[in-house]
């Protein structure tokens, strides 16, 4: 195998792995923080995809980098509404929910826009090719792993800088508290939730270019999301970073050495984790 | 006393259906005993979703799966293994059972979030294979020529069948379920950690549970195949799962009849829309939806008035 490839596999499994972490800290924020498994995700990143294709038709890409996330960000705002009525009760109830949106959406996309394989190209300034140790990588997985490096950059800033992010680290660790200083928990709920499916627009966005779009494909992103997420540990943000470039980079490399077998190869990391740390990599066990 | 009574009641309602059933299939029209012979698989299928639901207060969300392994092992075995009918029926069982053993020694091992996370997680990397394993498993278009048993292979002789072998199904799960063991079940659906502090090993009755679970799906799974004569990816799809939690929410968790009612229900609301729209997946999204935020006891759990599923999520 020449390290070329391998370098280009790498290349590809960190781009992958970043996209996959946007989605993943969205979801890991709205388990630690309200304690639900928004399972619409999956369909929520492919929504945005399929909006990124109709907004560059019309307008361009930076637009739909704009615009779909937004949209999916405020149709994620309806549904924490039709949450509302079922915080306190079962857990059972909110998980049913957010599925049954994810049918809706997924049934949705069929319905709008057929259910043939779309394809959407690279924008023309980043289809170019960098020369790098002497070959040629494409310009577009270097600009999905800098995107995506500045979504988490300011993720991060956000969570440790911003009054924002203060009320959700405050939220994480206490929410009856947090209600009783007077702020709006509901209110930032709703933001948080939002803010959640928001990143997993970001990741529609930015995947759609390279992928062939498909509203099936929902159940295979939020089965990737879920290996990394019980790989990383349920609420742990860092966990979840670490789990989806070791998840990309696995994919990527596997891909090219164990063609057969690539496709299983999160979940045999999965399992192994359960295996060996239940509570996944980072995660805190429950006393 | 009281007990006994309750116990004969249903008894005697148990005869009364299988009575009514019966002369229903008599009565009926070949497509509407095909029908009814499907509400009955789906009925079983949710029902045995229901003792983990119900009775456990768990959150398998990708049910489907057991149906789809217990119909494809049986599928499988008969087409390639070359087995008879009753050797590949009964390893399949057994095939389930170890499978359903893995897979939920493998989902406990977390908490109930993390149950939830890798149930789906698991069926979705079992329908994946399923489609992408053409070689083995035919892929999208399944695999065919599936027999029913000889003696029963007419509509109305093979709906006899389903029904008795469903009636063995309900007796078993009903005596289960009465059973001291199930008394624990119980406990586990109000206040796990009671049960803990009692120095009861919580994680192996859910263990067993799941495992019972997982069987008698599979055993809805083999007669589902068979009613289609051929085993099809859909078995084991998330559509499916969803459609079993639909079928014990809007019946009634509570009860032991309600998903039943539910599985007659969602089945025929399935069959009768298929008519006009394409659309089940967003359909039955909707409907999802609409009973999580309206309807929540179900129509027999309701009369009752004392569902209480699993409240942990709610009380952390």
């Amino acid at each position: 195998m020449e390290p070329l490839g391998i370098i280009f596999q790498l290349l590809i499994g960190i781009s992958s792995g970043m996209v996959i972490f946007l989605m993943a800290a969205g979801m890991s924020l709205v388990i630690s923080g309200m304690n639900i498994i928004n399972f619409g995700q999956g369909a929520f990143f492919i929504l945005a995809a399929f909006l990124c294709f109709s907004i560059g038709q019309t307008l361009n890409f930076w637009w739909a980098l704009l615009l779909a996330p937004l949209v999916v960000a405020i149709l994620g705002g309806v549904v924490e509404l039709l949450l509302r009525p079922l915080y306190g009760k079962s857990i059972l109830y909110q998980l049913l929910l957010t599925m049954g949106v994810a049918f809706v959406i997924v049934d949705g996309i069929q319905t709008m826009w057929g259910k043939e394989i779309k394809i959407i190209s690279v924008p023309s300034f980043l289809s170019s090719t960098v020369s790098f140790l002497g070959s040629d990588f494409p310009t577009y997985y270097l600009f999905i792993i800098i995107i995506s490096g500045i979504v988490a950059l300011g993720l991060w800033l956000m969570f440790e800088k911003t009054k924002l992010g203060m009320l959700f680290r405050a939220i994480i660790s206490n929410r009856d508290m947090v209600g009783n200083l007077g702020i709006n928990v509901a209110l930032l709920f709703t933001v948080m939730f939002m803010f959640g499916v928001w990143l997993s627009g970001i990741a529609g966005v930015l995947m759609a270019p390279i992928i062939g779009i498909d509203a099936q494909m929902a159940m295979q992103v939020l089965f990737t999301l879920m290996t990394v997420l019980v790989i990383g540990g349920l609420k742990s943000m860092r966990g979840a970073f670490f789990a989806a470039l070791i998840v990309g980079i696995a994919n990527a490399l596997g891909s090219m050495l164990l063609p057969w077998f690539y496709a299983l190869i999160p979940s045999v990391l999965m399992i192994i984790v359960l295996l060996i740390k239940p509570a996944g990599l980072f995660g805190k066990p429950e006393e | 006393m009281l007990k006994s009574l309750a116990y004969n009641k249903s008894i005697g309602f148990g005869i009364i259906a299988v009575i009514f059933l019966s002369v229903l299939a008599l009565v009926l029209p070949t497509y509407w005993t095909q029908l009814l012979t499907r509400v009955l698989i789906m009925a079983l299928f949710a029902t045995s979703l229901n003792i983990q639901v119900g009775y456990a207060g768990m959150l398998p969300l990708g049910h489907s799966m057991f149906l789809g392994f217990g119909a494809y092992s049986f599928g499988l075995l008969f087409t390639k293994g070359d087995l008879l009918l009753t050797s590949a029926f009964i390893m399949a069982l057994f095939l389930s059972i170890v499978a359903s053993a893995i897979i939920g020694y493998l989902c406990l091992r977390g908490n109930s979030m993390t149950f939830a996370l890798l149930h789906l997680g698991f069926n979705i990397l079992l329908y994946t294979l399923v489609n992408k394993w053409i070689s083995f498993t035919g892929g999208d278009a399944g695999i065919m020529g599936i027999p029913r048993p000889s003696l029963f292979s007419s509509s109305s002789g093979f709906y006899f069948f389903v029904l008795a072998v469903i009636l063995i199904c309900y007796i078993l799960i009903r005596i289960i379920m009465n059973s001291p063991f199930a008394k624990v079940a119980k406990g586990l659906r109000e206040n796990e950690e009671r049960l803990c502090f009692l120095g009861i090993n919580t994680v192996k009755f859910q263990l067993v549970l799941f495992m019972i679970s997982g069987l008698f799906s599979a055993v809805a799974g083999i007669l589902l195949a068979m009613l289609d004569k051929g085993v099809f990816p859909a078995y084991i799809s998330l559509t499916r799962s969803a459609e079993g939690l639909m079928m014990c929410l809007i019946g009634g968790m509570s009860s032991f009849f309600g998903p039943t009612l539910g599985a007659t229900i969602v089945v025929i609301i399935g069959i009768v829309t298929s008519n006009y729209i394409n659309q089940w997946q967003g359909l039955l999204g909707i409907i999802i939806v609409a009973c999580v935020i309206g309807f929540r006891g179900g129509i027999l759990g309701r009369r009752k008035g004392k569902l209480k599923v699993a409240q942990e999520g709610a009380n952390k």
